[in-house]
C-alpha cells in the first residue's frame, strides 16, 4: 500500500520548502502597505497632491494675476477664457481659487504644525512628569476647553488684527489643547512599557527618554490627529473670513472667496460654487487620508 | 481526593467531521479541519493545545457563536439527540449548554449591574419560581456574599477571581447539562485558579453536569479531566483517557507538550520547547499540520493527512509513524 | 461622593474657571492698541474724551478691572459701546432666546439623526445602508456650514420659494437654520456611534450575552447600545460649543436676529463690552453644560466616579 519512499525522513530542503516565507516588515512599512490597499485613502492622497501642485504651479502659468481687475468681465459666468468666471471686479476666479489654495493650505499646514509642536511638548511633559505637575497642566487645558475654541480664536484675532500672519499664530495657539490631551494619554500609556523601562535602566536622561523613545512611538496617533487638524484649520479660516476676520484684500483664501460670493448668491451662484467645492474636496480628501491612516495604524478596527 | 465520576454510557454530545472557516479580508482561514469527538453525561473532557490550535473555535462552533464571518459545517452535530442547527442552539444556549470565557475582566458588561446580568438568562429561559431567590442562591453558592447587596453592584467593583465566580454563577444559573469552560483560569492568579477549579468541581459533583475544559495547561487537565483531546492546527492529534495520554503519549506533538511541562520529580532535567510556529491556517498544510515542527517528519507527512490509529476503545491518534511501524 | 457635594464642588471650580476666562478676556480687550472709540474717524477728540470718561476708561486699569468683576458678580455685563443706551444684558436677553430655540432644535436634530444612522450602519456594516449613511456622514463633515446655509437659502428660499428668510417668526423660521446647524454634528455623531458600536459589538461581554441565549435585539439594545452611547454623551460638551459658535454664521446667512448675529456685528464694530459679555456668557453656558453632562455620564457609566 505504501512504499518505503513515503516513509523516508524529510530532507532539510523539503523541510525548508514547507515553511511559508513571510517577509518581515518594519512597523511603518506595514502601515504603508495597509494604507496603500485603502482605495479611498489613496484617492485622498492623490487629490491633496493635485491640489498642492495646482496651488504651486497654476499661478505661474496663468495668463491672469489674482489682483488683475477688468471691469469688462465683471461677474462673467464660466467660459473658455475664464474657466471659473469672474468676480464683481472682473478678476479671474480660477486664478483666485488657485491662489486661495496657497493661502488655505498654508493656513491648514502651518497652523496645524504650530499646534502640533505646542501640543506634543505640553502633553509630553505633562504625561511624562505626571503627579502634581500633570494635574496643574491639565487643569489649564480644562480651562481652555471650557471656552468655545472659536470664541477664543475670534478674541485673539480681534486683538492681533486681521491678516495672514495673525491667522497662523491664532489658530496655532488655539488648537493645541486636543493635541496635548491626546499626546498626554499616549505618553501615559507608553511610559510603563518595557522599552521605556529598559531605556531608564541604561541611564538615558528623562528628556531623551521622552523625545527619543516615547514621542516617536506615539507618532501614529499624532499623525492621525494632524490629518484631521489640517482640514479643521482650513475650516476655521473660512469661518473667520465669513465673520470678517480673514485675510485682507486683494489676497483671498477660499473662505474669503466664498464669503464674498454669498453677497451676490442669488444672481451669480457659480462664484460660491467653485471656492466652496475647493474647500469641500480638500477637506474630504484629508478625511479619507485620516480615516485610512487610523485604520492602517490600528488594523483590528479595520475591515 | 477521589473523584466521583458518573461513567454510564449516556452520550450527550456528538461531533463528527466539524469544519469551521472564517472569511477575512486576507482570505479564508480554515480554523477547524474535520474534528470529531463525543461526550458522556457527567464526563469532563479536557481539550489541550496551544493558541490557534482551534480549541476555542470548536467550542464557539458548537455554541453557534462564530459570528458573521464564521462558516460551520459538520456531518453530525448533536446534543441530547437534537441537531444543533441555528434554530435549536438558540433555545439551548444558556439553558442546556453554557459557556464561560477566559478573561473575566472583559466578559461582564461594565454598565449593567451583576444582578441584572444574572437575572437575564433566567428571564430569557422562563425560569419557574422566584428569579430573585435563584440569583441570591447561586451567588451564595459561588461565594459572593452578601448577595442581596452585591447584586446591585457593577463588575468593576469585583476582583478578577470574583468576576470569574460571577461568570460561573451566570453560566450555571439555569442548571445546564453541559458547561464549556474556555480557559477559565488562564487570566487569574495561581491561588485563585485553584479556588475556581475547586468551585467548578463542587458544582459538577452537586449537579452532575458535564464539562468541556479548554486549557493549554496540561497540569489542570491532569487534575480535572476524565478524557483528553490534544489539538493542533485545527485538527485532533491524539485522544484518550487521562491515564492513557499521560502514561503513554503517542503523538510526537503530545510528547513535545509533555517534555515542555515541568515535572516535580526531575528538577535537573531541562524543559524542551517545541521549535517553530503553528501552521498558517490561511494556507493550511495539505498533509499533517504538525509536519513543520515534527522531529520525525517523513515525506508522506507533507502531502497526506495521517490515518487514525486506534490503540484502545478510548485511545486514538493520527500519525504516519504508527502506520510505518505496522507496515 | 454625594451628588450635592459634587455639584457644590463643581460649581466652585466652574466659578474659578469663569474668573480666569473673565480676567484673560478683560486684559486681551484692553491690550488692543487705542481705545474702543479711536477707529471711528469722524468723532472729534473732545467727544472721545467725554465718552472715555463716561465709560470710565480713563481710570487706572486695575480699577476698571475691579469694577468689571464687581459688576459681573451682580450679573451686570455693562453698557454696549455701540448700541447707544442698551446694556449688554439687554442685548443678550433680547437675542439669546432666538439662538436658544435654533440651537436647541439643532442639538435635538443632530442626536435624532446621528444616533440611529450610526447604529444602523454599524449593524448593517458593509451593506447599502452602511454605505449610504457613511456617504452622508462624510459629506456632512466636509461642507462648511456657511456654504451649506447659502446653498439652502438659494435652493429653498429663492429657487423653490418654500421658506422665507430674513425675518424671525418663531419655530417655523427656526427649522431650516437648525437643520443646517445640525448637519455637521449629526454626521459626526453617526460616525462616532458607528465606530463605537462596532468596537462594542466585538467585546467579550457581547459574546457572553449571546452565550446566555439572549436574542440579537436584546443584545444590541440592552448590552451594546448603552456602552456605545457613552462617548456620545462625552461629545455633548464640544457639540454644544460647536452649535453655539456655528450659530454666528448661520444666523447671519438666514438673517436670524440671534445672539450670534449680534456677536458678529459687535466684532465688526469693535464693541468690546459686547464681545467680552458674549464670551463670558457662552463660557458660562458651556461650563454649566459640561457639569450637567458629567453628572449624566456618572449615572450611565457606573465606572465613572464623581470627583
Amino acid at each position: 500500500m505504501y512504499n518505503s519512499e513515503d516513509f523516508r525522513p524529510l530532507t532539510p530542503e523539503e523541510r525548508a520548502s514547507s515553511e511559508i516565507q513571510r517577509p518581515s516588515k518594519t512597523y511603518w512599512a506595514d502601515v504603508w502597505s495597509r494604507l496603500k490597499a485603502d482605495k479611498l485613502a489613496m484617492l485622498g492622497l492623490f487629490i491633496i497632491t493635485v491640489i498642492i501642485l495646482f496651488a504651486v504651479f497654476a499661478p505661474v502659468f496663468s495668463r491672469y494675476e489674482y489682483d488683475e481687475m477688468d471691469f469688462n468681465f465683471s461677474n462673467d459666468p464660466p467660459s473658455f477664457t475664464h474657466w471659473f468666471g469672474c468676480d464683481m471686479f472682473g478678476r479671474d476666479l480660477f486664478i483666485r481659487v488657485m491662489y486661495g489654495a496657497r493661502i488655505s493650505l498654508a493656513v491648514g499646514f502651518i497652523a496645524s504644525f504650530i499646534s502640533l509642536f505646542i501640543g506634543v511638548i505640553y502633553g509630553g511633559i505633562s504625561g511624562f512628569i505626571g503627579g502634581r505637575c500633570d494635574n496643574i497642566m491639565m487643569r489649564i487645558v480644562d480651562v481652555i476647553y471650557s471656552v468655545p475654541a472659536m470664541i477664543y480664536v475670534i478674541l485673539l484675532m480681534v486683538v492681533v488684527g486681521p491678516g495672514l500672519k495673525s491667522i497662523f499664530i491664532t489658530l496655532g495657539i488655539s488648537y493645541w489643547a486636543p493635541m496635548a490631551r491626546m499626546v498626554r494619554a499616549e505618553v501615559m500609556r507608553l511610559k510603563n512599557e518595557e522599552f521605556v523601562i529598559a531605556a531608564m535602566i541604561t541611564g538615558a536622561s528623562p528628556s531623551r527618554i521622552l523625545f527619543r523613545h516615547i514621542i516617536p512611538n506615539s507618532m501614529g496617533a499624532v499623525l492621525v490627529t494632524l490629518t484631521f487638524s489640517v482640514p479643521g484649520a482650513i475650516f476655521t479660516e473660512a469661518f473667520l473670513s465669513f465673520v470678517g476676520l480673514g485675510v485682507s484684500a486683494p489676497m483671498a483664501s477660499w473662505g474669503v472667496l466664498s464669503s464674498d460670493a454669498t453677497e451676490a448668491l442669488a444672481i451669480y451662484p457659480w462664484q460660491l460654487f467653485f471656492p466652496a467645492a475647493a474647500i469641500s474636496i480638500t477637506i474630504l480628501a484629508f478625511n479619507f487620508v485620516g480615516d485610512g491612516l487610523r485604520d492602517a495604524l490600528d488594523p483590528k478596527l479595520g475591515k | 481526593m477521589i473523584k466521583v465520576i458518573n461513567m454510564n454510557n449516556d452520550e450527550i454530545l456528538r461531533v463528527e467531521n466539524l469544519h469551521t472557516s472564517f472569511f477575512t479580508s486576507a482570505g479564508e482561514v480554515k480554523a477547524l479541519n474535520g474534528v470529531s469527538f463525543s461526550l458522556k453525561r457527567g464526563e469532563v473532557l479536557g481539550i489541550a493545545g496551544e493558541s490557534g490550535s482551534g480549541k476555542s473555535t470548536a467550542m464557539l462552533s458548537i455554541m453557534g457563536l462564530t459570528g458573521e464571518a464564521g462558516r460551520v459545517s459538520a456531518d453530525k452535530l448533536e446534543f441530547m439527540g437534537k441537531t444543533l442547527d441555528a434554530e435549536n442552539i438558540k433555545s439551548m444556549r444558556g439553558k442546556d449548554i453554557a459557556m464561560i470565557f477566559q478573561d473575566p475582566m472583559t466578559s461582564l458588561n461594565p454598565v449593567l449591574s451583576v444582578g441584572y446580568q444574572l437575572k437575564e438568562a433566567l428571564k430569557r429561559h422562563h425560569w419557574e419560581g422566584s428569579i430573585r431567590d435563584r440569583v441570591i442562591d447561586i451567588m451564595a453558592k459561588v461565594g459572593i456574599v452578601p448577595a442581596e447587596e452585591r447584586m446591585k453592584q457593577y463588575p468593576h467593583q469585583f476582583s478578577g477571581g470574583q468576576r470569574q465566580r460571577l461568570m460561573i454563577a451566570m453560566s450555571v444559573i439555569c442548571s445546564p447539562v453541559l458547561l464549556i469552560a474556555d480557559e477559565p483560569t488562564t487570566a487569574l492568579d495561581v491561588t485563585v485558579q485553584a479556588q475556581i477549579l475547586k468551585l467548578l468541581r463542587e458544582i459538577r459533583e452537586y449537579s452532575g453536569m458535564s464539562m468541556i475544559l479548554i486549557t493549554h495547561d496540561l497540569g489542570v487537565i491532569a487534575g480535572e479531566a476524565d478524557r483528553v483531546i490534544i489539538m493542533y492546527g485545527g485538527e485532533i492529534m491524539e485522544e484518550g483517557t487521562v491515564q492513557e495520554i499521560f502514561k503513554n503519549p503517542k503523538h510526537p506533538y503530545t510528547l513535545g507538550l509533555m517534555k515542555s511541562l515541568p515535572k516535580p520529580d526531575s528538577k535537573r532535567e531541562r524543559l524542551i520547547p517545541i521549535e517553530g510556529q503553528p501552521p498558517d491556517l490561511l494556507n493550511p498544510p495539505e498533509g499533517c499540520p504538525f509536519v513543520k515542527r515534527c522531529q520525525n517528519a517523513m515525506k508522506i507527512c507533507l502531502h497526506k493527512k495521517p490515518e487514525v490509529s486506534v490503540l484502545s476503545d478510548t485511545h486514538k491518534y493520527s500519525c504516519w509513524l504508527e502506520v510505518k511501524n505496522n507496515a | 461622593m454625594k451628588i450635592k457635594t459634587y455639584i457644590l464642588k463643581r460649581t466652585v471650580s466652574s466659578i474659578i474657571t469663569l474668573f480666569i476666562v473673565i480676567t484673560i478676556t478683560f486684559f486681551m480687550m484692553r491690550a488692543i492698541p487705542g481705545g474702543p472709540f479711536t477707529d471711528a474717524k469722524a468723532i472729534p477728540n473732545f467727544v472721545i474724551e467725554k465718552m472715555n470718561e463716561r465709560y470710565g476708561l480713563n481710570d487706572p486699569l486695575y480699577i476698571q478691572y475691579g469694577r468689571y468683576l464687581l459688576n459681573i458678580l451682580c450679573f451686570d455685563l455693562g453698557p454696549s459701546y455701540r448700541y447707544e443706551g442698551m446694556t449688554v444684558n439687554e442685548l443678550i436677553a433680547d437675542s439669546f432666546p432666538v439662538s436658544f430655540i435654533v440651537g436647541g432644535l439643532a442639538l435635538l436634530i443632530s442626536l435624532v439623526i446621528g444616533i440611529p444612522l450610526g447604529v444602523i450602519s454599524a449593524l448593517r456594516r458593509g451593506k447599502w445602508q452602511d454605505k449610504t449613511s457613511m456617504i452622508f456622514a462624510t459629506l456632512g463633515v466636509t461642507v462648511p456650514s456657511f456654504v451649506l446655509a447659502s446653498a439652502f437659502v438659494y435652493i429653498f428660499a429663492w429657487h423653490l420659494g418654500w421658506v422665507t428668510v430674513g425675518f424671525w417668526d418663531g419655530i417655523s423660521t427656526a427649522i431650516l437654520p437648525a437643520v443646517t446647524l445640525a448637519l455637521y454634528p449629526a454626521a459626526f455623531i453617526s460616525r462616532l456611534v458607528r465606530s463605537e458600536m462596532l468596537e462594542v459589538l466585538g467585546q467579550d461581554y457581547i459574546r457572553t450575552a449571546y452565550a446566555k441565549g439572549l436574542g440579537r435585539s436584546s443584545v444590541i439594545y440592552i448590552h451594546a447600545l448603552k456602552n456605545a452611547l457613552i462617548p456620545v454623551i462625552t461629545y455633548l460638551g464640544p457639540l454644544t460649543a460647536g452649535i453655539l459658535t456655528g450659530s454666528f454664521v448661520i444666523e447671519k446667512v438666514y438673517g436670524v436676529p440671534g445672539l450670534g448675529t449680534f456677536f458678529v456685528t459687535s466684532i465688526n464694530n469693535r464693541d468690546y463690552t459686547m464681545i467680552m459679555g458674549v464670551t463670558v456668557f457662552y463660557s458660562a453656558i458651556l461650563v454649566s453644560f459640561n457639569m450637567i453632562t458629567d453628572i449624566c455620564l456618572s449615572f450611565i457609566d457606573p465606572r465613572i466616579k464623581l470627583r
